[in-house]
C-alpha cells in the first residue's frame, strides 16, 4: 500500500508504516493537499491511502484498518476514523481525492455561515467542516470498530 | 471598471490549433475581470498529426509565443508525458485538467486570495459571442456549461454535458477537477442496452454527467450568456478572416468537413484502441 502521512508528531513514530512520505500537518488541510497531489500527478508516485494522525497509531489499530481497506473502491468517499468525529479530529484514513477537497474547503462561500449551522461546543472547526463536506459532497464518515475496546 | 477582481482561465487539452485560437480566447476573456491570469496545460505532442502521419513535439516556445504577443498573464504551464489512456478521452482531459487546477491551487496558496470566477475550457476552442456581454457569477456547487442533455433519444436515453468549456467558483472547480479519481461502474452500463457499445461507456460527455450529478453540482445552461455556441477549430479553418465575421454555420461546416487519413485515432474519443505513436 503506498501510503502518505500527515502529522505534528514525530515522523519516527510512523515509520513502521513504510509512507511514501510523511508531510508536516503544521501546514494545515490545505497545504497538505497541495503537496499530496504534486505526488500523485506531478511526480506521478500512485497514493492510495492518506493517514492524517494526531495520536500514535497502535499496531492493532493499523491492523484493524487493514483488515477492511482491501474492500473499499479506489473512488470511495469515505472518511474512516478512530474516534467518533464529534469527540474531536483523531486520526482518520481517507482516499486521496477525499482528502484534496476537504483540503480546498477553506475558500468556499458563506463559509461563517455554514460553520455556524454546524456549531456545536463540542466540533471543531475542521470538524465541522468535514461534516458540512459529508453532508453536501456526499462523503461517508465511518468509525472503524477497534478490538481495542 | 470589470465585473470581477480576479479570474483564472484553465486551457487545459491535447494540443492542436494554439496559435489560431489563442488570439480569440484572449479577446473573448480581456473584459471579465482586471486580472485575467492563465494556466495552460497539454501532452507533449501535437494532437493532429503530420500529412504522412507523424506527429510533432510540443515546445515551449509554441505555448509561450502567443501569451507574449498578446500580453497575457500566462502564471505557469506544463508539457506531460502522457499517461497511457490514450484511448479514454475523459481520463486524458481531466488527468490535464487536474494539473492545471493543482497550479491554480498553488498560486492561490502562494497569494493568499481565491479566485472569484475560474473557467476551465480548451485551447483549441472557439466561442460565438452571444447576446450579454457580462457574467452571471455561478454560485457554489453550480457551473455554467452550454450543452445539458437530457433523456435525448437520439443519444440512447442518456444524460451528458458537453464538456468543451464550463465556468464555476474556484471551489467547485477543485470539485470538477477531482474527477480523475472517478472510476465508472461497468454494472450501471451493463443494466442498459449499451452494453455492446463501448463508446458510451468512454464517452467524455457522459462520464463528466455522471461525476457531476454523483457531487450534486447544478448545470445552468439555459439563459442569456456571452456566448451562444462554440466550435473546436481545425487546422482547415480560414485563418485570414476573423471568425468574428463569419456565421456560426459556415465554420460548423468547416467543422464538419475536416477529416483526415489519421484524424480518427486522434478524435474518436471511444476508439477502444490505443494511439500508436509512442
Amino acid at each position: 500500500m503506498n501510503l502518505v502521512i500527515a502529522t505534528t508528531r514525530d515522523p519516527k513514530l510512523y515509520t513502521l508504516f513504510s509512507p511514501v512520505e510523511i508531510i508536516s500537518s503544521d501546514r494545515g488541510f490545505e497545504d497538505i493537499s497541495i503537496r499530496l497531489d504534486e505526488i500523485i500527478y506531478m511526480d506521478r508516485q500512485p497514493i492510495d491511502w492518506v493517514m492524517y494522525a494526531t495520536n500514535q497509531v497502535s499496531e492493532w489499530q493499523w491492523n484493524d484498518f487493514l483488515s477492511l481497506e482491501k474492500y473499499v473502491p479506489r473512488d470511495s468517499d469515505t472518511i474512516y476514523t478512530t474516534k467518533p468525529l464529534s469527540e474531536g479530529i483523531d486520526n482518520f484514513y481517507c482516499r486521496p481525492h477525499v482528502f484534496t477537497l476537504l483540503g480546498n474547503m477553506y475558500k468556499i462561500q458563506y463559509r461563517d455561515y455554514i460553520l455556524g449551522c454546524y456549531s456545536t461546543s463540542i466540533l471543531s472547526e475542521t470538524g465541522r467542516l468535514m461534516f458540512y463536506a459529508a453532508d453536501r459532497l456526499g462523503f461517508k464518515i465511518t468509525t472503524v470498530t477497534t478490538r481495542g475496546l | 471598471m470589470a465585473q470581477f477582481q480576479r479570474i483564472a482561465v484553465i486551457l487545459a487539452g491535447e494540443y492542436r490549433t494554439w496559435p489560431i485560437a489563442s488570439r480569440y480566447l484572449f479577446e473573448f476573456f480581456q473584459d471579465k475581470a482586471e486580472q485575467v491570469d492563465y494556466y495552460f496545460v497539454t501532452w507533449n505532442y501535437v494532437g493532429i498529426p503530420q500529412d504522412d502521419g507523424s506527429v510533432l513535439a510540443v515546445t515551449d516556445s509554441v505555448i509561450l509565443q502567443p501569451f507574449q504577443q498578446y500580453g497575457k498573464t500566462l502564471i505557469d504551464y506544463r508539457i506531460l508525458e502522457p499517461i497511457g489512456k490514450k484511448a479514454a478521452t475523459f481520463y486524458n482531459q481531466a488527468y490535464l485538467a487536474k494539473v492545471a487546477n493543482l497550479l491554480k491551487r498553488q498560486q492561490e496558496r502562494k497569494e493568499g486570495f481565491v479566485y472569484d470566477q475560474v473557467v476551465e475550457t480548451r485551447h483549441d476552442i472557439f466561442l460565438f459571442k452571444g447576446t450579454k456581454a457580462t457574467w452571471e457569477p455561478c454560485r457554489e456547487y453550480e457551473i455554467e456549461s452550454k450543452g445539458v442533455h437530457d433523456r435525448n433519444p437520439v443519444e440512447d436515453g442518456f444524460a451528458y454535458v458537453d464538456d468543451f468549456y464550463y465556468r464555476s467558483t474556484s471551489f467547485t472547480n477543485d470539485i470538477m477537477a477531482n474527477r480523475y479519481s472517478f472510476r465508472n461502474d461497468v454494472e450501471y452500463y451493463n443494466t442498459s442496452k449499451l452494453i455492446d457499445s463501448i463508446d458510451r461507456f468512454h464517452n467524455n460527455h457522459y462520464l463528466l454527467r455522471k461525476y457531476i450529478d454523483l457531487k450534486h453540482i447544478t448545470v445552468r445552461s439555459q439563459g442569456d450568456r456571452d456566448y451562444n455556441t462554440m466550435t473546436a477549430i481545425r487546422p482547415n479553418f480560414h485563418t485570414s478572416v476573423d471568425f468574428n465575421s463569419l456565421p456560426w454555420d459556415q465554420l460548423n461546416l468547416l467543422f464538419d468537413r475536416y477529416g483526415r487519413p489519421n484524424e480518427e485515432k486522434f478524435f474518436n474519443a471511444g476508439s477502444p484502441h490505443p494511439i500508436e505513436h509512442h
